[in-house]
């Protein structure tokens, strides 16, 4: 479990270096929308086990969505 | 959720440092609406300038309306929105603005199923609607909103919890998809500088608005749309509940991760994704799906579909809660129902999505003033001698003062925004003001002298 948030950060990383290579560099389209794709699917694997079973420690039942 | 302490002050030992605020706001406010509320502006032909400058300064207001009105009162009372305004307004004026709440929900909700079936219609090949659409253009269209919005409804009938634990675990990734979308869609632009950015945002507007002839929102538009997006949040004090467990006001600062975040970068790539998809394609329709399949491809389409339905999901669910309210013995599940039919309904005329600006200010307009009212019975009670929390000592179960206070403004400028054609949003801070000053001149003329 330790090497999980390791894991997700990579799937971050995936999801933002990219583009950032596309805007500066010749980093073809499809290159960056199939690198993010694998970031995102890289993310919710480490992430959700990671994350999504922390206990909430606000109430937060009254934010709005805006 | 951490929820026990509904009915009394948070103690001490529940108290939080303020990493978890700055957390929770940077999560809370990348959502669904980000990919709507950003395009808009291009659409209302904002300059490029003035988003800039606009939106920084009125996302400052923002933060100092939650850091210098909403956190002081927040960890002085520790207690929720609805237990303090119990405690002046009265049980059923509480309900009453809830219902309020509940409705205006459903329609946000509408939006969000909306802007989800744009992603979910594209493997379809389902043509959009444009921006000028007040119906749906097809029934593929309405096929797909109803299938979006059914599971959406059926999801949160079944709760709160799941969606809550996924939606967390998206933030972060969120937060980066739209920073990312910017990045391409500035790629896709072409702009080697600011003068060849703004030439392309200008002449983006001039084809979106064709004749030109369209409405302008300029400079203080910008800035009160932005400080007020949130105002049912803030200066309406709906945040008591969240920083009624800060140890000090100074977490209230927190607020600037949503909107420095949420409100400025993801609104300003957002908007980038409509600009790089009018130079690209010449279409103008603000379609959340079609702008992030282009800037960000699979990834893009999944993350206005997280977006929509996590954006939803719990609004769906507040709703639900506060019909349930409303009719005693009436079940959870069948409230949360209701309210899913009704958001799906709505989200079947694009229009409520289009509108998003003009519904946000209309929102705030409505609630935001119930603030005020705690706002004015917590510093101004005793100095013009009327009882605080005046409907727990009267044992009332509505305020009159309260709802004379409240509605009197909301009413004026309902109508200045209907058939005045007022923006929404120049209406809430004198809407909020208002209501303060009435609540003071109700609760000292309506108030027996020995209270």
């Amino acid at each position: 479990m330790k090497f999980l948030p390791l894991i997700a950060l990579a799937g971050l990383a995936l999801t933002i270096i990219p583009p950032l290579l596309h805007l500066l560099t010749d980093l073809a389209r499809d290159t960056t929308f199939t690198l993010m794709a694998a970031g995102m699917i890289v993310w919710y694997l480490a992430a959700t086990p990671w994350l999504a079973f922390k206990k909430e420690e606000l109430d937060t039942s009254t934010q709005d969505q805006i | 959720m951490a929820n026990e302490y509904e009915r009394i002050p948070v103690p001490e030992k529940a108290l939080k440092g303020p990493g978890k605020f700055w957390g929770m706001y940077a999560g809370e406010h990348a959502a669904g609406t980000e990919f709507m509320i950003g395009p808009l502006f291009l659409l209302n032909g904002v300059s490029l300038q003035n988003i800039f400058i606009g939106l920084l300064l009125g996302n400052f207001l923002a933060v100092l309306s939650w850091r210098f009105v909403c956190a002081p009162i927040a960890t002085k009372a520790r207690m929720t929105l609805y237990f303090h305004l119990e405690k002046i307004a009265g049980n059923h004026l509480v309900k009453f603005y809830n219902l309020a709440n509940g409705i205006l929900f459903c329609f946000l909700a509408g939006a969000m199923i909306t802007v989800s079936a744009t992603a979910v219609g594209i493997p379809f090949h389902i043509e959009m609607p444009g921006f000028d659409s007040v119906y749906p253009n097809s029934i593929s269209f309405v096929i797909i909103v109803l299938a979006v919005g059914a599971v959406i409804a059926l999801v949160a009938a079944r709760g709160y919890d799941v969606v809550a634990r996924f939606a967390n675990v998206a933030a972060p990734w969120m937060v980066l998809v739209f920073l990312a979308c910017g990045l391409v869609a500035l790629k896709q632009i072409g702009a080697a500088n600011w003068e060849g950015l703004n030439q392309v945002w200008t002449e983006s507007i001039l084809i979106a608005q064709k004749d030109g002839s369209q409405t302008t929102m300029g400079f203080w538009s910008v800035v009160l749309f932005s400080w007020f997006c949130n105002s049912a949040m803030h200066i309406g004090m709906a945040d008591l509940s969240v920083f009624r467990y800060a140890k000090k006001p100074s977490a209230g600062w927190a607020a600037c991760g949503g909107m420095y975040v949420g409100h400025y970068m993801a609104w300003i790539a957002a908007a980038f994704m409509l600009a790089a998809q009018i130079k690209t394609t010449g279409e103008t329709a603000p379609n959340p799906g079609v702008m992030a399949n282009n800037v960000a491809g699979i990834a893009g389409i999944i993350c206005v579909i997280v977006a929509g339905w996590t954006t939803a999901n719990p609004t769906i669910y507040r709703a639900g809660l506060a019909f349930q309210a409303m009719i005693p013995g009436s079940s959870r599940t069948t409230m949360t129902l209701v309210a899913g039919i009704v958001a799906t309904i709505a989200g079947v005329f694009p229009a409520f999505a289009f509108k998003l600006l003009d519904f946000v200010g209309f929102y705030g307009t409505v609630l935001a003033p119930m603030g005020a009212v705690i706002f004015a019975d917590w510093y101004f009670s005793k100095r013009f001698n009327f009882p605080q929390f005046a409907a727990e000592k009267k044992r009332q179960s509505l305020n009159p003062s309260v709802l004379l206070a409240w509605l009197i403004p909301v009413a004026i400028a309902t109508y200045l925004i209907k058939f005045m054609g007022i923006s929404s949003w120049f209406c809430i801070l004198p809407c909020w003001l208002a209501t303060a000053v009435l609540h003071v001149i109700f609760s000292k003329s309506l108030s027996p002298k020995s209270a």
